[in-house]
């Protein structure tokens, strides 16, 4: 506590003229007085007291004469009531005893002076009342300053508390708002999380923004190449995607800016747009590296409410950045995953993905979409696994395997290669290619089969030369002895007959020799058609054996140029085809004519008749409607071919409806 | 008369030459093959001869050169192959005649080979 005004050691001391006069006083009593006091000397009015005469405030003696008790009681009230701690030293004019009893009880009069003598006792009496009195003041200054003190420092306290209760509501008051915030994000991850297009997510985001009634609905804004962008927008409540060609070409959307987005918006939208906010969209995923993605909004708002707005979308960014990359990755997904199965189904061949109990888990042909069957009942319509179906073989080796397999009437190549869906992990599926064969397979037998023959000609050939020699033997023989017999013999008879049918096989042979030997001498002559056919039949006696024949050839020779081997080779197919396509029973045809400049064959055979639907088909090379081995496919388109080097026609007569019938036109030779 | 070797390894056709030959009165020698024609020819020396072309040992132009016939001799050359051979390859094998299996007049044969070795003593 700090040291207060030290007790003056010499009091004030207010004396009034009065008192002066009462006495009688000069100089030498005031200046006996002030060696213990200071002396005020005072005057005032004794009918209005007032306390503001004192020289200060504080503790002062005052001394007066009085002449009536009520001026007393005022001032003794106005020192009680002002607190003015003045001691009252009164000197009692024509006061009865009564009255200053009176005073002395009521106005706290602190002595009465009532003679000269007794002034220094009752002033020195006073001058300790006083300090006294100032000594309780500075106490009661020091009590009062220190509970002012006191009061301060409550105040503050209480100031404190309050401050610190008002934040404390007003940190609860804005954790409750950001609790509020967070749900609202988190139930905006949720729905933006759930949006499977970019619509729904457009959709999700035009709502979250909603509560900026300056804030227009979102615009997105895609591209993947320079040249076009596609935009995502509203129009209305209608969502809408449009392809915008990018006239800022040079410009990579990246660095579009404002007034170039503008001016796309303003194109599409066809009004002019407002301010515009850009948020540039970035993806992670390798996929998305080439798309450049910004979603714009166009607003008007003010300064203060544009703050809010760059707050809330703060903390949507990077929400909304991710949901979009999400999507475009879904779609690319989605994309690559339906150009996958496109493909997949595109190829022609059947391709099966099957597992260890043969039953399909993917099919590139929707006839075999069937889950659950099994491959040999989807494709091959039977009950158990085909004959030489690899699978097994590749679930165990767990190497591709591949085989041949017949299924209603067709060949397959099967590959069946193994699937591990974990790094060296068992076998889990298998991919099975069917690739139909057939037609190689014919071919294969085709080229084969022409093989068989050109050998069977050429080992024909060569018996042939081998039966010659003993044949010559045996009818030269046959000659000579028969000359030396009679004619009327059985032996002579006999021996006619062996050298007759030596004389038959040398024919034979000879006719086989030429038909074996086309090619070796490919020169043309003048040949006699009906020579040729005479010559030819017999060589298909096996085949006619069981058929009428009928040979009608002209009365005269009719010559045409051309291969003897080749023409013969032709007239023997079609009358072996004839033969064929009658089987057991029908009537063969031959007939041979000369119109004008040209010479006529027809083979004609009362058979099944060519179907319609394979009629252009008959010339084409290894097109066989006969059983596998009995047919090259090859006779009638090489017989075409060869009628067609000399100038000549082959044809098959479509009005003849009994059967089958092949015209022969060459030109004629004189 | 003439002294005629045949050689062929077809017997049919030996016999039957021999006796088509000895019917009309020559002198008739066969051997079976190429090897035995040559010592046949050495010990016979024919003045016609009557030869296979494809025979085991030796082929009748094989023949042929082994054995140099003199310029009087007649050849008929007879084989069952006849695309290679013509007139002038047969003049080249030192033959005078191809004849081409089968024939169907035996006949022919003899007169023709008489008719050669006939033109060529005059």
């Amino acid at each position: 506590m700090s040291e207060t005004t030290p007790f003056s050691l010499k009091p004030h001391l207010s004396v009034f003229d009065a008192v002066a006069d009462h006495w009688g006083w000069g100089e030498q009593q005031f200046s006996k007085l002030a060696e213990q006091f200071q002396i005020h000397q005072t005057r005032f009015s004794s009918h209005s007291p007032r306390l503001e005469i004192s020289p200060q405030p504080g503790p002062a003696i005052w001394l007066l004469t009085i002449k009536n008790t009520d001026f007393a009681l005022k001032l003794e009230f106005l020192n009680r009531h002002k607190n003015q701690q003045i001691t009252f030293v009164i000197i009692p004019d024509q006061l009865n005893s009564e009255q200053i009893s009176q005073l002395i009880n009521q106005a706290q009069i602190f002595s009465f002076i009532t003679h000269k003598d007794e002034l220094n006792e009752g002033l020195m009496q006073a001058k300790q009342d006083l300090l006294l009195k100032e000594s309780y003041f500075q106490k009661l200054k020091q009590v009062k300053k220190q509970n002012r003190q006191l009061e301060i420092l409550n105040q503050n306290l209480e100031n404190l508390v309050h401050e610190r209760t008002k934040k404390e509501f007003v940190a609860s008051q804005e954790t409750e708002v950001s609790l509020k915030d967070m749900q609202s994000i988190l139930s905006f991850i949720k729905l933006i999380s759930f949006a499977g297009s970019i619509e729904d997510l457009m959709n999700e985001v035009r709502g979250e923004y909603k509560k900026f009634h300056a804030i227009m609905p979102p615009v997105l804004l895609l591209t993947a190449g320079q040249s076009e962008i596609k935009f995502f927008y509203f129009q209305g409540k209608q969502f809408t995607q449009k392809i915008h060609f990018n006239s800022h070409q040079q410009k990579d959307l990246r660095t579009l800016n404002e007034i170039d987005l503008r001016s796309h918006l303003s194109n599409i939208f066809g009004r002019p747009f407002g301010a515009i906010t850009i948020f540039d969209l970035e993806f992670q995923s390798r996929e998305l590296k080439p798309t450049t993605a910004k979603m714009i909004f166009e607003h008007s708002l003010s300064s203060q409410n544009k703050n809010d707005f760059y707050d809330y979308s703060q903390e949507r960014w990077p929400i909304i950045n991710r949901a979009v990359e999400n999507i475009l990755l879904k779609e690319s997904l989605q994309e690559s995953a339906k150009q996958w199965s496109k493909t997949f189904n595109q190829i022609k061949d059947p391709i099966l993905i099957l597992n260890e109990n043969y039953q399909m888990t993917l099919s590139n042909n929707e006839l075999h979409r069937n889950k659950k069957s099994t491959c040999f009942q989807a494709f091959a319509h039977g009950t158990a696994p085909c004959l030489g179906c690899p699978i097994k073989k590749t679930f165990e080796s767990g190497e591709p395997q591949f085989s041949d397999i017949h299924i209603e009437g067709r060949f397959y190549k099967v590959h069946s290669y193994p699937i591990r869906l974990a790094d060296g992990g068992d076998v889990t599926h298998v991919i099975n290619q069917y690739t139909d064969t057939t037609a190689s397979v014919n071919l294969r037998s085709r080229v084969i089969q022409s093989e068989k023959m050109a050998a069977v000609g050429l080992l024909a050939g060569n018996i042939a030369h081998e039966l010659n020699n003993p044949l010559t033997g045996i009818y030269s023989l046959s000659a000579l002895l028969l000359e030396d017999l009679d004619k009327n013999s059985n032996t002579f008879k006999d021996l006619t007959e062996v050298k007759d049918a030596a004389a038959r096989c040398q024919r034979i042979i000879k006719d086989l020799l030429d038909f074996s030997s086309v090619g070796a001498d490919s020169k043309t002559k003048k040949i006699d058609i009906n020579e040729m056919v005479s010559k030819t039949l017999p060589l298909l006696k096996m085949a006619m054996r069981n058929l009428n024949s009928e040979l009608i050839l002209s009365e005269q020779p009719l010559w045409v140029e051309c291969n003897p081997q080749l023409l013969q080779q032709v007239i023997f197919n079609l009358v072996n085809n004839a033969c064929q396509a009658m089987g057991e029973g029908g009537k063969l045809t031959v007939i041979t004519s000369e119109s004008g400049s040209s010479v006529q064959i027809i083979v004609r055979d009362t058979g099944s008749g060519i179907p319609d639907d394979i009629k252009s088909f008959i010339f084409d090379p290894f097109f066989t409607t006969k059983e596998e081995g009995k047919g090259t496919g090859l006779g009638l388109s090489m017989s075409k071919s060869v009628i067609e080097r000399y100038n000549g026609r082959l044809i098959l007569n479509e009005k003849y409806k009994e059967g089958t019938e092949f015209l022969i036109n060459l030109p004629a030779v004189k | 008369m003439m002294k005629v070797l045949i050689v062929d390894d077809e017997p049919l056709v030996r016999r039957s030459l021999e006796k088509v030959f000895q019917k009309h009165g020559h002198e008739v020698l066969t051997a079976q093959d190429g090897l035995m024609g040559v010592d046949a020819w050495k010990s016979f020396k024919p003045d016609a001869a009557v030869i296979d072309i494809l025979m085991p040992g030796l082929t009748g132009p094989e023949l042929i050169a082994e054995v140099k016939p003199s310029s009087q001799t007649a050849i008929i050359l007879i084989s069952a192959y006849s695309g290679e051979y013509n007139l002038e390859s047969t003049k080249n094998l030192g033959a005078d005649l191809f004849i081409e299996k089968p024939f169907d007049d035996i006949q022919l044969i003899v007169s023709k080979l008489t008719e050669i070795w006939e033109s060529k003593k005059s």
